[in-house]
């Protein structure tokens, strides 16, 4: 009781504050609501949505978006700095990507995504996010459940236990990922102590058949007319059950799923069948798996769905070691039409203002080559670059964010982050400003204290907001 | 109140650390209730409505609030309820009939002993107990592929169910959770216990997390307390100050865990033949892990022979404090940082640091300025090594430097020409260099690389001990060798080093003299001792909460496992002594706790709301009416597999669940990946297995909708129910139907509904939802006409086949596969579809024909017989578009490929897409899809509808 009291006072002194909020760990035990129905934020959002591009594996910043020209002066040579990463490095490697300035803002991209520099003015550049090690696991889990490795729920997952969905037919956090899932597997969405309905509903987009994307989303041997049929039934009985226990706001819920359910067999089946679109939006995004997750990414922000993750594969395809060159040309010239259609195509229908478009990897790459093992293999490999949790970089994009910015440097060399620096937790912070809600008042109550996505951290960096 | 508790909360804030321990922990025993000594003092409040004197407390309260309590629920809502508190299964008609008929006065007590003499008891209640520690079957995420599968976690969940079904003592449980192998047991079986420790998440193998895990399961759990918040701070709120986490982090890093293969075993395989199997295939696996060890030892003892004066170098390097040391030795490989770590122990700090050959190296390695002196020294030694001495005049050295790249060639001679430097082979490469690499586990010395391989090995040893002739081992800890106390870690950061802590017992449940430390080992049991002891003012308190909560979905005290000062205060202070108290004076017994509960007259209210009450009361805190509640899922799924009459009973190794295979087993004991909980477990609100689990949440979700409308295991079970109806007319089985399911008859109206759903059902059920395959061969005609249809009898793995001989003596190597296929001798094979509505079908696609040996295949697509299309087809993919078929529900298409008469290589494949327009609605399929999809329930009549819709009602939902 007495704890209940203190609450509230918290929660009645913010001006502004929902009574959707207030009252909601309290009603999700009590049984009494769909816990996706749309709860108020704390103040005003900027965006409603969020699609997050994940380039998993870590993308090198010195490639794409943080132009470093110091570095071709020092091509092959040692840099007067060094910072810890995951394994030995060597000289410095410049780019061999060309940048070009964009628009005009001027932002600077590199070639491998060429097809964002039409939307330059419309993103905003960090070039100074940093993280804790440069390590996968612990790495995605910070930037997905903003703990090394504790147990903590993911970001999607909060974001939906702070605001609800704006569709009940479908699934208010959903993770896309061809082939299977990334590093740390479902850990990525999950929604450890906070009710297991927030966690992450993962797809895998490799398929095309709908009832591999959904489970239990068709049934394969009757038809909707004769579920029709069942439904006419069970609301029949379920009225005179209803009828001898009055007043009963659960009973009368779950009466009111199984509509929901049996939309849901409709709309999800339609929100993930890309075919119904036009031959020259197929055009835009090209006809790549990432176009597909692109183009699934905007029929589901159409529809409501809160949190949108895209992974651009299982495992960690953005971890050139070595041979970066190719495969980082590979992977960009997967997604860079893809990522710039899906701008083009959101801006079009006046859906970009209130959709957060965020694109980055859990760290960046070292400007230095890595060097290789001894004897693992007879050839020596192309270059690449060692993991680099000190400085990186990742752009946001439409739903209240500075446009045509860039936030923050690394030094001359783009090994560490030293201006305006962001680290995981002030990013979070940021987020969650953009959808309303105050990163110290979404809390959860476990295990005797109330838990945050940014723990004791975290501040909202203000000059990135539009 | 609240303004006191705040100020409290206040004053607590404003302590420093010292204050804290001296003075609060008094202040807290004597002031917050939780650490109190029970008090009883059982009201006389009565009335005709008091059954026991649970009533009497809860009466005093309404009573205050001008609340009354709810009357006896009828006799069939008492049996549903008490089946379901007990044994999470319904009750059958028959069993509803004959307790409503029984007239005795004690037919609910007689009810009750039988619930809970039933196995189903501890199946019910194993898995409350499950959820609460956080129980799974795998260790969450490894990298590299690594198998995460606990082999024995089941061996703890049957502890657990045998444990609530011999009501053992909650004590004994608890000690037998924490040290098991320290206690004198009955039956071997209770090491399980341990399970308790070692089936948690194992982050990464992070030891600090899995201390960190145990420390917090045990303290919630348990005592309903959040100890883990102690470990960067004091806690904020309670009296729980940091050395305390450390106290107990003291005892769970003294214990360590035995390799598979020295667990106790503590079953034996029922199979002999099986059992002899595995012990032989354990052998051979063991020996291929002991011959990859030997094989490491014997390369790295080969290796050290070409190497260790790089080794020697770089430790000598490492020790002046060089930093820029190469990665690589002089062969090229990796350096084996162990080795250089151990090499260096021996080097510098063993008996050989002062010895000849070692000697004058060690001596200035760190301060090479000393060279000279040493030197010196050295030079006038009476054992002096006669090769270095050697060395020094000949090459009269003067710089360490150059006695460092001396000695190191001298250690690489001494390799080759043992028997000219006798002394110093014997100190590099004799026995010392031998006792390093066989002092333990000769894994630690390995690479990542040979650590794959060697991985391999490991995971098919450790995939062997679930073989089927295994037997079951209990996950046992064991203390360590010498256990040691912790250091704090300042703000839990593990290089911020604070005062070394005791092992020993919270300081809060302590009283002053008491607080020992703990001597026995790790001090395990002594923990166990201290929590199972009948002082101890949490430990009852917490469990008969629980137990309270678990029956009436509420908690006395609403925050189960935090009792501190953040968590909710009792509702019921009193009422939560008084049953503490009564549950230890008898015998700390759960089944008769249970029936003390379910024997009052609160818990056999009727569970309909009030509105007058409600509106005093709307949440139902001072239960003036039974709270109803969802059947949790477990309890669904096993209920409706309870319906079909199939039910079978299990223990052992898990059982994969909700996949392909319907498995009528309880789903207590269905396998638990933690990382990746099946998509209807997650939907029905399972707890996630990271984190203890208090009370589930119950949520409303369409993904639930989804389960009992479209999951093959709802409809195979309706399927299995109807199948086993044997009234005839359509009311009598609708009443069959309603015993089965409901266990009562139906009322009038509702066979009313029933029927008319029936009548309905009869047109809507006729349509399909997605097409029909039937797969067989026949005659083309040469006017393309198809004879004699046959369907395959015998699916091979892969493919439809005429017999079990293929080819078939008489068709030949007809056969059909989800892409392709083969024609028979005179027969050609037939891909046949029933189209499930009205619409315009398109079938897209291509036939490829490659081998030119034969003169190629014909093929051809019928729609009710009429010719589409007929391609030949050699050695070529010809593309076999029909477009916008105007088709009927019902409609035939055959796609049909033949030899033309020579059944010479006439493989072929033929996928295609089809794709039906009807009402400007798009359905595809194809018929790859369409080949493998064998788990579909096929024909399924509305009276199996019918049967589904029953379990799908909030009357099978919910218990009243």
């Amino acid at each position: 009781m007495s704890t209940d009291m203190i609450n509230r006072r918290n929660f009645l002194s913010r001006a502004g504050m929902g009574m959707g909020m207030l009252g909601l760990s309290g009603l999700l035990s009590a049984e009494q609501v769909n816990p996706f129905q749309p709860r108020a934020p704390h103040f005003r959002p900027k965006a409603k949505r969020v699609i997050h591009i994940f380039a998993n594996g870590g993308a090198s910043q010195v490639d794409t978006f943080d132009p470093k020209p110091l570095l071709e002066k020092y091509d092959g040579k040692k840099l007067p700095i060094h910072l810890k990463t995951e394994r030995q490095t060597a000289g410095a490697y410049a780019s061999r990507f060309k940048f070009k300035k964009y628009g005009e803002s001027g932002i600077p991209i590199s070639e491998l995504f060429s097809h964002l520099g039409q939307h330059a003015d419309e993103l905003c550049v960090i070039r100074s996010m940093h993280t804790n090690v440069p390590n996968h696991e612990p790495s995605l889990m910070m930037l997905n459940c903003g703990d090394l490795t504790l147990p903590r729920p993911s970001m999607g997952s909060w974001i939906n236990y702070g605001l609800g969905t704006e569709n009940a037919n479908l699934p208010g956090f959903i993770s896309m990922c061809p082939g299977g899932v990334p590093i740390k597997g479902r850990s990525n969405w999950r929604s450890a102590f906070l009710p297991g309905i927030y966690q992450g509903t993962h797809i895998d987009t490799k398929h095309t058949d709908i009832n591999k994307l959904i489970d239990y989303v068709r049934n394969k041997t009757i038809s909707y007319n004769a579920q029709q049929t069942q439904l006419n039934l069970l609301e029949k009985l379920n009225a005179r059950h209803l009828a001898e226990r009055p007043d009963d706001l659960k009973l009368d819920s779950r009466v009111k799923s199984f509509e929901l359910a049996y939309k849901m067999q409709m709309e999800a089946t339609d929100a993930f069948d890309i075919t119904k679109e036009p031959q020259h939006i197929h055009d835009l995004y090209g006809d790549t798996l990432q176009s597909r997750q692109m183009l699934i990414a905007r029929r589901l922000v159409e529809r409501g769905v809160r949190f949108i993750q895209i992974y651009h594969g299982a495992g960690q395809p953005w971890d050139n070691h070595f041979n970066l060159d190719a495969d980082h040309k590979k992977l960009a010239g997967e997604s860079s039409q893809a990522i710039a259609g899906l701008i083009t195509d959101l801006k079009q229908r006046g859906l970009l203002d209130e959709t957060l478009i965020i694109w980055s990897g859990e760290f960046g790459r070292t400007p230095t080559v890595e060097v290789p093992k001894a004897g693992a293999s007879k050839k020596a490999p192309k270059p690449g670059r060692d993991h680099n949790s000190h400085g990186f970089s990742m752009w946001m994009c439409g739903g209240g964010v500075k446009k045509g910015t860039v936030y923050g440097a690394t030094d001359e060399f783009g090994f560490a982050a030293v201006e305006n620096k962001v680290h995981i937790h002030d990013l979070h912070a940021t987020i969650l400003h953009l959808m309303g809600l105050d990163h110290e008042l979404l809390t959860y109550r476990y295990s005797g204290r109330d838990f945050r996505l940014t723990d004791v951290e975290g501040y909202v960096v203000k000059d990135i907001i539009g | 109140m609240k303004y006191l508790l705040i100020s409290f909360l206040f004053v607590l804030l404003s302590l420093n650390a010292e204050e804290w321990e001296a003075m609060n922990l008094e202040k807290f025993r004597k002031d917050y209730w939780a650490y109190q000594p029970l008090k009883v003092n059982i009201p006389d409040t009565d009335s005709d409505w008091v059954k026991t004197d649970i009533d009497r407390y809860i009466l005093r309260k309404q009573l205050g609030l001008s609340l009354t309590p709810s009357p006896e629920a009828e006799k069939s809502i008492l049996i549903k309820r008490a089946y379901y508190a007990l044994t999470g299964l319904p009750p059958t008609y028959e069993e509803v009939e004959r307790f409503i008929n029984d007239n005795s006065p004690d037919s609910y007590e007689k009810l009750i002993d039988k619930l809970l003499a039933s196995k189903s008891y501890g199946e019910k209640w194993g898995r409350h107990w499950l959820d609460l520690v956080r129980f799974a079957d795998t260790q969450g995420f490894l990298a590299g592929g690594r198998d995460t599968t606990y082999p024995f976690s089941y061996t703890f969940r049957d502890y657990v169910i045998r444990s609530f079904n011999e009501d053992k003592p909650y004590n004994e449980f608890i000690m037998q959770h924490l040290a098991a192998d320290k206690m004198d047991l009955k039956d071997k079986r209770d090491l399980a216990g341990l399970g308790f420790l070692t089936t948690g998440e194992r982050f990464l193998n992070k030891k600090h997390e899995i201390v960190n895990d145990q420390i917090d399961v045990t303290t919630q759990a348990f005592l309903g307390l959040t100890v883990s918040c102690a470990r960067c701070h004091d806690h904020k709120f309670d009296p729980i100050p940091t050395a305390d986490y450390y106290s107990m982090f003291g005892i769970f890093s003294s214990i360590e865990e035995p390799a598979l293969d020295e667990l106790p075993v503590i079953g034996e395989s029922s199979n002999p033949r099986l059992y002899a199997e595995y012990k032989s295939e354990l052998e051979k696996r063991e020996k291929a892990i002991a011959d990859a060890e030997q094989g490491f030892r014997d390369k790295i003892e080969k290796e050290w022979k070409l190497v260790a004066h790089d080794y020697v170098t770089h430790i000598i390097e490492t020790i002046g404090g060089n930093k820029n040391l190469p990665k690589i030795d002089s062969m090229g490989n990796q350096f084996r940082k162990r080795l250089i770590r151990d090499f260096m122990v021996y080097m510098t700090r063993s008996k050989a640091a002062k010895g000849p050959v070692f000697r004058l190296l060690v001596s200035s390695a760190r301060d090479r300025k000393t060279f000279g002196r040493q030197l010196e020294k050295e030079l006038s030694a009476k054992d002096l090594n006669p090769n270095i001495k050697n060395v020094l005049t000949s090459k009269q050295i003067k710089t360490y430097e150059q006695f460092l790249k001396e000695f190191a060639i001298l250690v690489q001679e001494a390799a080759k020409e043992p028997e000219k430097y006798p002394q110093i082979h014997e100190y590099v490469y004799g026995k010392s260099f031998k006792k390093i690499l066989n002092a333990g586990n000769v894994t630690r010395f390995i690479s990542n690389a040979e650590d794959k391989a060697y991985n391999k090995l490991k995971n098919k040893l450790k995939e062997h001990f679930r073989s089927p002739g295994a037997p079951a081992r209990a996950m046992v800890v064991r203390d360590k060798a010498s256990p040691t106390n912790q250091y704090v870690f300042l703000r839990g950061n593990p290089s911020g080093r604070g005062p070394n802590v005791p092992r020993r017992f919270l300081q809060i449940l302590s009283t002053e003299k008491a607080h020992e430390k703990f001597t026995d080992g790790s001090g395990r049991l002594e923990l166990a001792e201290a929590i199972a002891d009948k002082k101890n003012p949490l430990t009852a308190r917490v469990i008969v909460n629980r137990v309270w909560q678990w029956h009436f979905g509420t908690g006395i005290v609403n925050t189960p496992s935090n009792f501190g000062l953040l968590g909710a205060r009792p509702t019921h202070p009193e009422l939560l002594d008084y049953l503490a108290d009564w549950f230890m004076e008898n015998g700390w017994s759960f089944k008769k706790l249970h029936k003390h509960i379910m024997m009052s007259a609160v818990y056999r209210q009727k569970s309909v709301n009030r509105p007058d009450m409600a509106e005093i009361d709307g949440a139902n805190t001072f239960l003036w009416k039974m709270n109803n509640r969802r059947v949790q899922w477990e309890e669904l799924r096993d209920s409706i597999i309870a319906k079909t009459g199939q039910l079978k009973d299990y223990s052992g190794p898990p059982v994969i669940m909700m996949k392909d295979k319907y498995q009528p087993y309880r789903t207590v004991y269905g396998f638990i990946d933690r990382n990746n909980v099946p998509a209807a477990y997650k939907s029905f609100d399972f707890p996630s297995a990271l984190v203890t689990c208090e009370m589930r949440a119950t949520t409303i979700v369409p993904q639930q909708g989804l389960f009992l409308l479209n999951s093959n295991f709802i409809m195979k079970s309706s399927q299995m129910i109807t199948s086993g109806l044997k009234a005839k007319g359509k009311e009598e089985r609708i009443a069959e139907l309603f015993k089965n399911i409901y266990s009562r008859k139906p009322a009038p109206e509702e066979v009313k509904f029933c029927l008319d759903y029936l009548a309905e059902a009869e047109r809507t059920f006729k349509e399909k939802a997605v097409p029909e395959w039937i797969f067989g061969y026949a005659t083309l005609t040469d006017d393309k006409m198809l004879k004699d249809f046959v369907r395959f009898k015998f699916f091979n793995k892969s493919r439809w086949q005429v017999s079990q001989h293929f080819p078939d003596k008489q068709v030949g190597y007809a056969m059909l596969s989800d892409k392709g296929g083969h024609p028979g001798k005179t027969k050609a094979v037939v891909r046949r579809c029933r189209i499930h509505k009205d619409g315009q079908l398109s079938i897209k696609g291509a036939v490829k024909h490659k081998n030119d040996k034969g003169n190629g295949v014909r093929v051809v697509i019928l729609h009710n017989g009429t010719l589409m299309g007929e391609w030949d087809c050699k050695t070529q993919t010809i593309s076999t578009n029909c477009e916008n078929i105007d088709v009927k529900a019902g409609d035939i298409i055959d796609m049909v490929v033949d030899a033309k008469s020579n059944p010479t290589s006439d493989s072929f494949e033929w996928p295609l897409e089809m794709q039906l327009k009807s009402n400007s609605k798009v359905e595809e399929f194809s018929t790859v899809d369409s080949f493998f999809d064998k788990k579909t329930v096929r024909d399924y009549s509305s009276w199996e509808g019918l049967a589904q819709v029953l379990m799908m009602s909030n009357e099978f939902l919910y218990v009243d």
